[in-house]
């Protein structure tokens, strides 16, 4: 009798072994790849609800509020306007909370960050180099001047046009779309220009004109080109926004597409310029004579609303934010240019509204 | 999902065994002293009527027996320190203040799970919702002229007209004095809370004058915690300071065949409008708010005959409003500079026939309002009008049924017209069955409503949609009232309200929203309602109970199937005082259960749940007829850190002296 026992003790010992032991899941930001894209997720206003997600292509899987886990206890705050990789710092503009937020890219954590003073909106932000970076201020109708090194404003308020939205650099020269805000200052002197700053001297040396609600500033190193984005004003029903292109050698305009376009990115090769165009992502061939917009696909669905797009350099595909119908976490979707029929879908937070690289 | 009672029920068990337990004390102490009664039957009949504790008949608005109803007196309000409206409203079932905190913060009544927009606001009947916004901010009604307040709880249109989707509250303001008084009162409180009173009413044999005249102020400055960038800390509430002057004048006719009155009310406020606190951040830090207002109500009733009566009424309101904020640049490089003013007048005719037993009512009533302001859509222009007609309906039959219960049944059809906004047809059908053996009331009520859309959802600056239709809302109610236990009367509600074309906001970016006709919301709830004298009124009990749940219910929603924000699923509110020798000690408290903030439910946005315990004691002195009221209150006794709104902080615990004097 003595032997079954011990027969049974051994064979439930074995059996015991083969069961995986439950083990508590982790949030494990460990084994993680290099690289990866941050998905910034802007939340509502007055919610204080922005986050930052990770995509890692190692894995192919997102970290919702990578920000957050990363850094007990620390949030952005509200309204995560823009986000910025710059080597191993990212620097992100929370407009609402007057602030900057500087992270190391690797790892998450925060770095410190520049705080404005109470009337200040950062919105956009250009980095120039390791030490200098300029931002709009969406409230002030103003750029400021950053030293990203010590985290200090340098010049608190250079004025441009009104209700400055998109900012970008092409070698000692700032471009920054002065948008008016739609209707409400479409009036005010400069409402829907880009203003053409020196950075050496902090001068308007000129301004790009006839751009009504001109949200984004885009440039083509490739091919030195600058694409501007407009959205025309909200009243004037009967007429379009659209793409301009600018010479970045001689500022003038060299071709303009007339049709209701935003979020432009451009492929790595600078030859595609990408953009949603009414319910669609469309593309421009850049290089063809006479370009025309090109439907790539068509969003399937009636109530979600793509917020923002992105080429991705590493897998020749292109990151769409879904931000549903604003009030609810978002998804970001992955369509392979390679593979239009089927995206990945990954939950992000709410409103994702901007997607870059690292 | 279908509305299962049972399902209620066991929520209700499962999260109310302290509730239950105090009932069954209640019900058993309630018992033995109605059992002591029961020899003498005619006693127990004599009393039933009154279901309603202390209601005035009088007041009482037409074909609301078959509707949940309830009432707060004028002592209610005396008990409870009264300065703003909303102080006695969450102590009704189904009632949650939305309350942006402080004395000046905004605050917008729901009802059964509704919007503010679906509640009618009345004064003695008269309709003052804005036609601006649809609302009516309970924090600058003045209180003191108010008498009774009348809570009627489920949609009722055929009845009351527009918006009466949740419900309507009522403010009756006439006196039921019968002498010449005078009254003065003084509050004061932490963060400078003021609040002083004169109240008057002079009765002569042509008339009488009631007159009131009302100062509220407060600096708002509380103290609240917060945590920016990892770090805990607290910080005072700026830009919270508000101040409201109000006057209200009535001249009534002394009781004949013609009755008439005329009120006019006046107020004139400013305040800061501060806003969401999220780090690093106030909204509005340095936005203010200036209203005026002017009311002028006329009611007179002509009776004709022991069976026939004639019943006017005429409003005209005008409001001006004045928000300006500095700070938010992008409407212009000087701020936000926003005017608006908005004119309503309605006129009312009502002819009643009442034999013994049938009731008939038609009714025919016109409304005209207009707005004019700098924030209305590029092809307004600064001005628009819109002018409505509604003929209503009723009729109301009682049956005896084995000379021991009454049955009685109404019939309403209501049709409005509206210039701008569409047409809506309520019809509604009622029953009520009240045995006279035993005091029970059953109450049935079906009704089908709507609420038009307001000037702001059609025209307000890159908001407003001009093609919205009216909302249209079915509305079922089941209660029974009791008096059965001795001095204590129980009313238990279930109801189901069901809206279509749910007029919501609906964001075109995370900072810009339109208003759309785009959602179906589904409530369905159950209110107790429980009030209660014992040893001679000596120790008084009250408590309210709901237990609710709102579904999005829109079929291409992505929120399809969730709760609803800002509705909590569980409210309790409930006082006790105790009276001796004119020494009055009070508790009150406020339970809301977890809530969200947003429709997709997550947990993100998920507002805790609270409770509030206030404590007061008083005392009353009588000195050659005049009499005079001590009071100290503390609110919030235990310092609860706690928001309604999300990132809109509450004052934590306030204390304040009172000194009433009546002659």
């Amino acid at each position: 009798m003595k032997k079954y026992y011990i027969f049974s003790a051994v064979l439930m010992l074995f059996i015991i072994s083969c069961v995986k032991q439950p083990s508590e899941p982790v949030d494990d930001n460990t084994n993680i790849g290099k690289t990866g894209a941050f998905i910034l997720c802007e939340g509502l206003w007055k919610m204080d609800n922005s986050t930052l997600d990770r995509f890692d292509f190692a894995s192919n899987s997102i970290i919702n509020d990578y920000y957050g886990k990363s850094n007990t206890g620390l949030r952005l705050g509200d309204l995560a306007s823009d986000v910025v990789v710059f080597g191993n710092r990212t620097y992100i503009t929370v407009s609402s909370a007057h602030t900057i937020e500087v992270m190391e890219t690797s790892t998450g954590k925060s770095l410190g960050r520049i705080i404005y003073s109470e009337t200040g909106f950062p919105r956009k932000i250009c980095v120039i180099n390791d030490s200098i970076g300029y931002v709009t201020d969406q409230y002030r109708h103003s750029i400021s001047k950053v030293n990203l090194k010590t985290l200090t404003i340098i010049l608190d308020s250079l004025p441009v046009g009104p209700a400055p939205e998109g900012i970008t650099a092409y070698n000692n020269y700032l471009f920054v779309a002065n948008s008016g805000f739609g209707d409400y200052m479409a009036t005010v002197p400069k409402a829907g220009t880009v203003s053409v700053i020196d950075i050496t001297t902090n001068q308007e040396i000129d301004e790009l004109k006839n751009l009504p609600n001109v949200i984004e500033v885009l440039v083509n190193k490739k091919s030195g080109k600058l694409y501007v984005g407009y959205l025309n004003l909200p009243s004037l029903t009967d007429s379009t926004g659209g793409i301009a292109e600018f010479d970045l050698n001689t500022l003038d305009e060299t071709r303009r597409w007339k049709f209701k376009a935003s979020s432009i990115t451009l492929s790595s090769t600078g030859d595609s310029l990408f953009f949603f165009k009414d319910s669609t992502v469309s593309l421009l061939k850049l290089n063809d004579a006479n370009p025309q917009p090109q439907l790539l696909f068509k969003n399937p669905s009636s109530s979600d609303m793509w917020y923002s797009l992105s080429y991705s350099p590493y897998n020749n595909s292109l990151f769409i934010g879904n931000a549903k119908n604003f009030q609810v976490n978002g998804s970001l979707l992955i369509y392979s240019l390679s593979d239009l029929l089927n995206p990945k879908v990954f939950q992000t937070g709410i409103n994702p509204n901007k997607i870059v690289f690292f | 999902m279908k509305f299962n009672f049972f399902n209620h029920l066991f929520y209700f068990l499962k999260y109310c065994r302290t509730f239950l337990a105090f009932a069954y004390f209640l019900i058993l102490f309630g018992s033995s002293a109605y059992s002591r009664n029961e020899g003498d039957k005619d006693s127990v009949k004599t009393k039933f009527p009154e279901i309603v504790v202390t209601a005035t008949k009088l007041n009482k608005s037409p074909g609301t027996e078959f509707s949940a109803y309830s009432t707060i007196t004028k002592s209610e309000l005396t008990k409870l320190v009264a300065v703003q409206v909303s102080d006695v409203l969450q102590f009704i079932p189904g009632v949650f203040i939305k309350n942006y905190g402080g004395m000046g913060g905004f605050k917008n009544l729901s009802l059964r799970g509704t919007t503010a927009k679906q509640t009618i606001l009345m004064i003695d009947g008269i309709r003052i919702n804005s036609t601006q916004n649809g609302m009516s901010d309970l924090s600058i009604i003045p209180i003191d002229m108010v008498n009774e307040i009348e809570i009627v709880r489920g949609g009722n249109s055929a009845l009351f007209g527009a918006n009466a989707i949740g419900g309507i509250v009522n403010l009756i303001t006439r006196s039921s004095d019968t002498v010449s008084f005078i009254t003065g009162k003084l509050n004061y409180g932490s963060y400078d809370d003021f609040h002083a009173a004169i109240n008057s009413k002079f009765i002569s044999l042509k008339g009488e004058i009631d007159g009131s005249l009302e100062y509220l102020s407060s600096k708002g400055n509380y103290k609240f915690h917060v945590t920016d960038f990892g770090e805990s800390k607290i910080l005072n509430r700026e830009n919270a300071d508000f101040e409201n002057l109000s006057f209200s004048i009535s001249l009534n006719s002394r009781p004949s065949d013609l009755n008439y009155s005329i009120k006019g009310i006046g107020r004139i406020s400013d305040r800061g409008t501060p806003g969401a606190v999220t780090q690093n951040n106030v909204e509005n830090a340095f936005a203010r708010l200036k209203e005026k207002e002017l009311i002028i109500l006329g009611t007179s009733s002509l009776l004709i005959n022991d069976n026939q009566i004639i019943n006017l009424t005429s409003l005209f309101k005008v409001n001006d409003y004045h928000y300006k904020d500095p700070l938010l640049k992008w409407y212009s490089p000087n701020g936000l500079d926003e005017i608006f003013t908005n004119r309503d007048f309605q006129l009312s005719s009502k002819y009643s026939y009442k034999n013994q037993r049938l009731l008939t009512e038609f009714n025919i009533e016109g409304g005209y309002s207009d707005i004019r302001g700098n924030m209305l859509q590029p092809g307004i222009g600064n001005y628009k009008k819109r002018s409505s007609l509604g003929i209503a309906g009723r009729i109301e039959n009682s049956f005896g049924i084995f000379n021991e219960s009454d049955f009685t049944c109404q019939l309403g059809l209501r049709a409005d017209i509206f210039s701008d906004a569409g047409n809506a047809v309520s019809p509604l059908v009622g029953i009520v069955y009240n045995t006279v053996s035993l005091p029970l009331k059953f109450r049935l009520n079906y009704a089908y409503n709507f609420r038009p859309p307001n000037f702001n959802e059609m025209y307000y600056l890159n908001y407003g949609t001009a093609n919205l239709v009216p909302e249209r809302s079915h509305s079922f109610n089941l209660g029974f009232s009791t008096g059965i236990i001795s001095n204590t009367t129980i009313e238990m509600e279930t109801f189901l309200i069901s809206t279509k074309n749910q007029i919501i906001s609906v964001p075109n970016s995370p900072v810009q929203w339109s208003a759309r006709n785009y959602g179906e919301v589904q409530t369905k709830g159950l209110e107790i309602r429980l009030l209660s004298s014992l040893f001679e009124k000596i120790i008084n009990f009250q408590l309210a109970y709901t237990l609710q749940e709102a579904i999005d219910k829109s079929s291409e929603s992505p929120t399809y199937g969730m709760l609803i924000p800002y509705v909590p699923q569980e409210l309790i509110a409930g006082s006790i005082d105790y009276n001796l020798q004119g020494f009055i000690l009070g508790l009150n408290f406020q339970y809301s259960s977890y809530y969200y903030t947003l429709p997709g439910n997550s947990l993100n946005n998920l507002m805790p749940s609270y409770t509030i315990l206030n404590a007061f004691v008083s005392k009353n002195v009588e000195l050659s007829g005049t009499i005079i009221e001590l009071r100290i209150d503390c609110n919030n006794l235990f310092d609860s850190q706690y928001s309604v709104v999300w990132k809109y902080p509450m004052p934590g615990r306030l204390i304040k002296g009172r000194i009433s004097i009546k002659i």
